[in-house]
């Protein structure tokens, strides 16, 4: 698997194949961001491996033509402001799968699926242990193009979440697909925000919503209580299923579990 | 041998009452069948003994072999033997199957547990319930058929082996060739661990499979009669029109029902 590894302020490129072009330039003197810039040629998975201290990124990644990509995405450390970009062209395909497990981020993340039967789709988990910002930007722009987006967060500590989601369908734009489902679990009394949008300018559309701020529902509670668990064992449950759902990637999944453990051990 | 004794239980759900001084004992090897028309209060029954917190007890008990255990929760009383399997199972995504077993019998088997003869006993028991072998390893729940379902109750009252099983409407969604793997799985149960069983259903059929050695007609919230198994039929042909207050009963006028209480206004 193609692998990047940014360590702070070091990007690594490693065995990183001809199906992937990546350049970069980093702490742009001005704001003191650094960039990087993928395109992808071929049908490629990517691993990005990303350890961040106090420091802002912009990563720009754009899919060929009738390609598509795999993204599995993990974050440490803390204070981390990044910008994603991605850019889709013609039948291309990206499946995101990421987890951040550091303290205190910003996050833009911006969308744009340019051409026809381009599709995005979005799988995030978080557990949220101080202030994160998540602001995604989903640009429908040309007809038949999907979009899914899923965000999975557990608010513990001093977790403070808000997530915003802006989903833009202009007229003409026939035929497109747009989901949002934004669940943030939130153990602490700190508030919580989802601010699901929906700009769809296009009667030929497929658009729907969910966002949901609270605890585990008390009927999967008793329902796991009424077979011999815990409410500890049951909550411990659940919060497995709801961040490792979706996921197959052994390193996300291992790192998720050790992050798991170390709350609900 | 075991017992549990409901001894003159009202329950109420804010200002509803639901139970009124019910009372019903069920021993080891008795099967028990609770009939009624709906919404009178059999589901919840089985509920509140589970220990359901929805609902307020207002007078009365309920011992499991002659100790209450109001005080306890609903997985203790798991552990100590009550298993109550559900008309409408919950859906958990992201929690597989096993994981879920494997937990809830490792939770209850404590240091005895051994994941060979776990494993052994799942295949063994998913065999005899004509369940498929990728089955266990779905998100429990999640795209279940209605029949998978109910067949899954089953599976989990076989791998935790309860000395009381509650079934709230097993049969419910359940095909012809599946109602009698059911019924024919749950007669099996029983035998092999002679444990005391209370059904509710609406239907003859199911009891075709599990014969009861008593049944009780419920309205208001308490038992108005009890019989054997010839009351099913007699339920069948007749209703349950002679056991309800006079007002609420319903009265056949042409093709229109009317209610005794409007009749007068």
């Amino acid at each position: 698997m193609n692998k990047i590894v940014i360590d702070k302020e070091n990007v690594i490129l490693e065995k990183i194949t001809k199906s992937i072009d990546v350049n970069f330039e980093l702490r742009e003197s001005e704001f003191g961001i650094s960039k990087i810039f993928i395109k992808v040629l071929k049908n490629s998975n990517l691993f990005f491996d990303i350890n961040i201290d106090n420091s802002k990124y912009y990563i720009e990644i754009e899919v060929d033509n009738n390609v598509t990509l795999n993204i599995y995405e993990m974050k440490k450390g803390n204070k981390a402001k990044i910008q994603y970009n991605y850019i889709l062209l013609n039948n291309s395909i990206i499946n995101l799968y990421k987890y951040n497990g550091t303290t205190s981020i910003k996050e833009m993340i911006l969308v744009n699926l340019n051409e026809e039967y381009s599709k995005f789709n979005y799988n995030f988990k978080s557990i949220s242990k101080s202030k994160e910002n998540y602001d995604l930007v989903i640009n429908h722009n040309s007809k038949n193009t999907d979009s899914f987006i899923k965000n999975n967060i557990v608010n513990v500590e001093d977790g403070k979440t808000t997530i915003q989601v802006s989903s833009y369908v202009d007229n003409g734009n026939i035929g497109c697909n747009v989901d949002q489902s934004n669940r943030i679990i939130n153990l602490t009394d700190n508030k919580c925000e989802i601010r699901p949008n929906l700009y769809i300018d296009e009667y030929d559309c497929n658009a729907n919503h969910s966002a949901l701020i609270g605890g585990f529902s008390k009927q999967e509670l008793f329902y796991l209580q009424s077979r011999g668990l815990s409410i500890n064992d049951a909550n411990r449950l659940l919060i497995n299923g709801f961040l490792l759902s979706d996921f197959d990637n052994v390193k996300m999944i291992k790192e998720i579990k050790n992050n798991i453990n170390e709350y609900w051990g | 041998m075991h017992n549990l004794k409901i001894n003159n239980l009202s329950v109420s759900i804010g200002d509803k009452k639901i139970l009124d001084n019910f009372n019903l004992e069920i021993k080891s090897g008795e099967v028990h069948t609770i009939m009624g028309p709906n919404g009178i209060g059999k589901s919840t029954l089985l509920k509140v003994i589970m220990g359901d917190d929805t609902y307020t007890i207002t007078n009365g008990d309920i011992l499991f072999d002659d100790e209450s255990i109001l005080d306890k929760t609903v997985d203790e009383r798991a552990n100590i033997g009550i298993f109550l399997g559900l008309q409408t199972p919950i859906e958990i995504e992201g929690v597989s199957n096993a994981d879920f077993l494997r937990t809830a019998c490792s939770t209850k088997n404590k240091n005895n547990f051994k994941l060979m003869h776990f494993i052994k006993e799942l295949e063994s028991n998913s065999d005899k319930l004509k369940l498929n072998k990728d089955f266990i390893h779905r998100d429990l729940n999640i795209g279940f058929s209605g029949g998978e379902k109910k067949k899954n109750e089953i599976l989990q009252m076989y791998m935790l082996k309860p000395c009381i099983v509650l079934l709230d409407e097993i049969d419910s969604g359940l095909d012809v060739d599946s109602l009698k793997i059911v019924g024919d799985n749950v007669t099996e149960y029983k035998k092999d661990s002679n444990c005391g069983i209370l059904l509710i259903t609406h239907y003859q059929r199911l009891l075709d499979y599990i014969k009861p050695d008593f049944v009780h007609i419920m309205v208001d919230g308490k038992i108005v009669k009890t019989g054997d198994y010839k009351l099913v039929k007699y339920i069948e042909d007749n209703g349950y029109n002679e056991y309800m207050d006079s007002s609420k009963k319903t009265e056949k006028l042409g093709t229109c029902i009317v209610r005794e209480s409007l009749k007068n206004e």
